[in-house]
């Protein structure tokens, strides 16, 4: 399942990975643009209105009823970082053509209805978007950026990346701010929904069955005209200088909530980055790393107790949640492992399962389109492109002397402490 | 005693042995890349009826406690370090019903099959570690608390049920898991985790009979066969309690409407049937395209996500309507009109016909991935089923038999509701 990267019209390109592994197929359309204050929170609207209704779908419904009427075709979308990128997808996966009655199947009407969505919003007689539906989708958006208390884990990791990459454009939020959402109008976001058709680059990521030339036919005659060139890939990476930058807030919880943000000028290009991705398995990223064997199972401190990276700004986030008393004792906890790491007191049993894990995972990845195509869209839009396979192999050379230069790449430069307030003793009723 | 399961529609068959010590082994083979095995036990937060004669009362939460404690090896190591020693991705899961152990891997499948085996079939517990194990879930149970999603599920268990062990939260509670000695573990272990109450199922690029070699030669020979006590809670069509509302770390309140049903089949294929019947009647009434999704989320009245689950087993059944909203009350009540309207207009032939499709549909994407093969199969396996048998009874179903569940299903005495609103400061 080696992919090809094919060019489709003037401005897109395609992942084309050949597969008939699976009864579905999956077909994706993102493009990255820059990641700004002012655009944000714009680009998720325009992203989330599509779903609102098109020119021959003018309700949410009737394009739902359409897409069930196509053997329960689902079609999603997402708005994530890239670096310092905003990344906005649409996701289809939908049956294969030998479970849909043979012939082309179910590809030309998905990319029919994709380009639907993308290209034609149901639009006004002025040319603006239906006034109902930018008032129902700012009161979703309201919504969600209240939402963030609701998952305390989820707050504190947010609180603890804008302590961190504060004045960067990775520390803003990709739905943005609440006090901005008034002054979104349907004609401001039909202007950006025209400027996003102008200067996007899509990419595309196809996994099934049906021959490359065809799949490109396809797409050039929905798309053989849309995008521009696309803004150029973006990403601060740099260590972190300086102090560390604290924050506290106060909630009605049992627990509280620590989230540590390191930062390193590694990233998916530099040499060093698949020990990047040791140095995270090892501290924080399974069961067999130091967090949860040590600060969990061997201090009983906490439940949870992990970590996680993100390869394309070169920041690490170790994340627990523990009684509040014992906060001094559980940071303390996961710094010393982190410690332990930069001076090299990496055991042979934890380097081999390290590396045994995340060979496991890559290898996996060819199970699931979804994981095997974001790790390609990943990598071409970060201009760090390599196979699943040769990524894999460099994980598996990796030594440990490349681990703990990568671990002395790290310094810590945030942390976020969500404190519980309900006092965390019997609790019962 | 081997058996082989085929379905045509999906070109895909598994098989089924009986080995010697009782255990039931199914292997599915599939081209992947990763192979995808569970080692499942018949029990779980449910199954709390007392042992030992009933002089052993069984504490909430037990089923999860020894779930996280079999882990823990007899010579100090944690399973986990082994599975990962052979690059295997493991873990478990306790629910309402049954506790599985499972892992996921694309090498060294015959060892780490092994070691899944010998872990779950060789306990052993101390005062130590139980008590370490003590303060690790107590924080679980703490987490799980600031999740206002848990507690709006388990408060709409509660208002469904008045005694129902379902009701009980699968962690249970600091106090009632502060009761949890190693010789209780032992007892729970011995009743629920004989093997002829257990299952191996294996889903990969496997052979069927290597497997069974490889799960041979960890298992016993034989194995003492007890049917372990299975406490059959009575209860009537009433719900417990009709509103439940709690406050809670949320922005906007978060609601669970519960709708109880107690018509279970007793047979399993007629559990199936109505099993199928209402993922069709679900989808006709509250998917994303129907009526009543798209008024309220028009209206403002509820958020995106808004979600319908049925759960059915051989001893609870229960749908579940969650979602966010401004005045859950109100959603309420349209909810409730909305059913009644329908019980008294019928259901549209056509919606029926397309919810008909997309649960074909739904059911061969399911095929694409070992792990949802395995976690699939076993939930037939333990509600008495065959997994490939489902098309056929979903082909089985008619119009009728949909406007049958609707009539019988929904009716103001089954409706409870659960609400957690914000925090005053918070609004």
């Amino acid at each position: 399942m080696e992919p090809l990267i094919l060019p489709v019209g003037k401005y897109g390109t395609l992942i084309y990975i050949a597969t008939d592994r699976f009864k579905s197929e999956l077909l994706s359309l993102s493009y990255s643009v820059p990641l700004e204050g002012a655009t944000a929170q714009k680009n998720a609207m325009v992203t989330a209105l599509s779903r609102r209704g098109t020119v021959t779908y003018p309700t949410q419904a009737s394009l739902n009823r359409h897409l069930d009427e196509m053997y329960s075709t689902a079609i999603s979308t997402s708005n994530r970082r890239t670096g310092d990128m905003q990344t906005l997808s649409f996701t289809a996966d939908f049956l294969g053509a030998r479970f849909v009655g043979g012939g082309k199947g179910l590809l030309p009407e998905v990319i029919s209805v994709l380009s639907e969505l993308v290209r034609k919003p149901l639009l006004d007689e002025n040319g603006n978007y239906i006034g109902a539906f930018v008032e129902g989708e700012k009161q979703v958006l309201r919504d969600a950026i209240r939402a963030a208390i609701n998952n305390p884990r989820g707050f504190a990791q947010a609180k603890a990346r804008e302590l961190l990459c504060a004045g960067e454009p990775y520390g803003i939020s990709l739905i943005g701010e609440e006090d901005s959402v008034d002054l979104l109008t349907p004609a401001s976001l039909a202007a950006r929904h025209c400027a996003l058709q102008g200067e996007a680059a899509p990419l595309f990521a196809y996994v099934g069955s049906m021959p490359a030339p065809e799949v490109v036919a396809l797409l050039e005659n929905a798309f053989g005209n849309f995008g521009g060139k696309g803004a150029a890939y973006q990403s601060l990476v740099r260590a972190h200088e300086g102090e560390v930058r604290c924050g506290e807030v106060e909630m009605p919880l049992q627990q509280g909530k620590l989230s540590l943000g390191f930062r390193t000028d590694i990233a998916a290009n530099h040499r060093l980055a698949p020990a990047l991705l040791l140095v995270n398995e090892i501290y924080g990223g399974s069961p067999a790393s130091k967090l949860f064997l040590n600060v969990r199972e061997k201090k009983s401190l906490c439940y949870h107790c992990s970590s996680s990276l993100d390869l394309y700004k070169g920041v690490l986030f170790a994340s627990s949640g523990m009684q509040v008393a014992s906060r001094a004792a559980a940071e303390e906890a996961m710094l010393a492992e982190f410690y332990e790491l930069q001076q090299g007191n990496i055991s042979e049993v934890e380097l081999n399962a390290a590396k045994k894990a995340l060979a496991n995972t890559y290898r996996g990845a060819f199970d699931n389109p979804a994981v095997l195509s974001r790790f390609y869209m990943g990598r071409v839009t970060a201009n760090a492109f390599e196979t699943v396979d040769a990524w894999r192999e460099r994980l598996m050379r990796v030594t440990r002397a490349e681990i703990v230069e990568a671990a002395n790449h790290i310094s810590l430069g945030a942390e976020f402490f969500l404190k519980g307030t309900v006092p965390s003793g019997e609790e019962e009723a | 005693m081997k058996q082989v399961f085929k379905s045509e529609l999906l070109g895909e068959q598994y098989t089924l042995f009986t080995h010697s010590s009782g255990l039931r082994i199914y292997v599915f083979p599939k081209k992947m890349t990763s192979t995808y095995a569970l080692l499942a036990t018949d029990f779980g937060a449910v199954d709390n009826a007392p042992l030992c004669d009933g002089k052993m009362p069984v504490p909430d939460g037990v089923a999860h406690f020894l779930e996280h404690k079999l882990f823990s090896n007899e010579d100090g190591s944690d399973a986990f370090e082994h599975f990962s020693a052979c690059g295997a991705d493991a873990n478990a899961y306790t629910s309402h019903t049954r506790t599985v152990y499972l892992f996921s891997c694309t090498e060294n499948f015959a060892d780490a099959l092994g070691e899944l085996v010998d872990f779950v079939t060789h306990p052993y517990f101390t005062a130590e570690t139980v008590q370490k194990e003590q303060g690790i879930i107590a924080e679980e149970i703490r987490m799980c608390r600031d999740n206002p999603y848990d507690c709006c599920y388990y408060n709409m268990l509660e208002g469904l049920y008045e005694k129902h062990p379902v009701k009980i939260d699968i962690c249970g509670s600091v106090s009632s898991i502060a009761a949890i000695t190693p010789e209780v573990l032992y007892e729970v272990y011995q009743t629920y985790y004989q093997l002829s109450n257990m299952a191996l199922v294996v889903c990969g690029d496997v052979t069927p009979d290597a497997v069974f070699e490889i799960a041979d030669n960890h298992l016993p020979r034989c194995a003492e066969h007890r049917i372990p006590p299975r406490r059959k809670t009575l209860e009537g069509r009433a719900v417990n309690r009709a509103r439940i509302e709690d406050v809670g770390q949320v922005a906007k309140s978060i609601f669970s409407i519960g709708v109880k049903d107690t018509a279970i089949p007793e047979e399993p294929t007629e559990r199936l049937k109505r099993d199928a019947g209402m993922a069709i009647l679900c989808e006709m009434l509250f998917s994303e395209s129907g009526e009543l999704y798209n008024t309220l989320f028009d209206e403002g009245l509820i958020s995106p996500e808004f979600s319908a689950d049925y759960a059915l087993t051989r001893d609870f059944a229960f749908l579940q309507l969650s979602g966010e909203a401004n005045d859950p009350d109100l959603v309420f009540d349209r909810i409730r009109a909305y059913l009644a309207k329908k019980k008294a207009e019928g259901l549209c032939f056509a919606d029926f016909e397309r919810c008909h499709r997309i649960e074909y549909a739904e059911y061969i994407k399911s095929f694409d991935s070992t792990e949802e093969i395995a976690n699939t199969l076993l939930s037939f396996i333990f509600e008495g089923a065959e997994l490939f048998s489902y098309a056929e009874v979903l082909m089985s179903i008619d119009f009728t038999f949909v406007e049958q569940l609707l009539l019988e299903v929904f009716d103001d005495t089954h409706y409870t509701l659960s609400v957690i609103v914000p925090k005053k400061e918070e609004i």
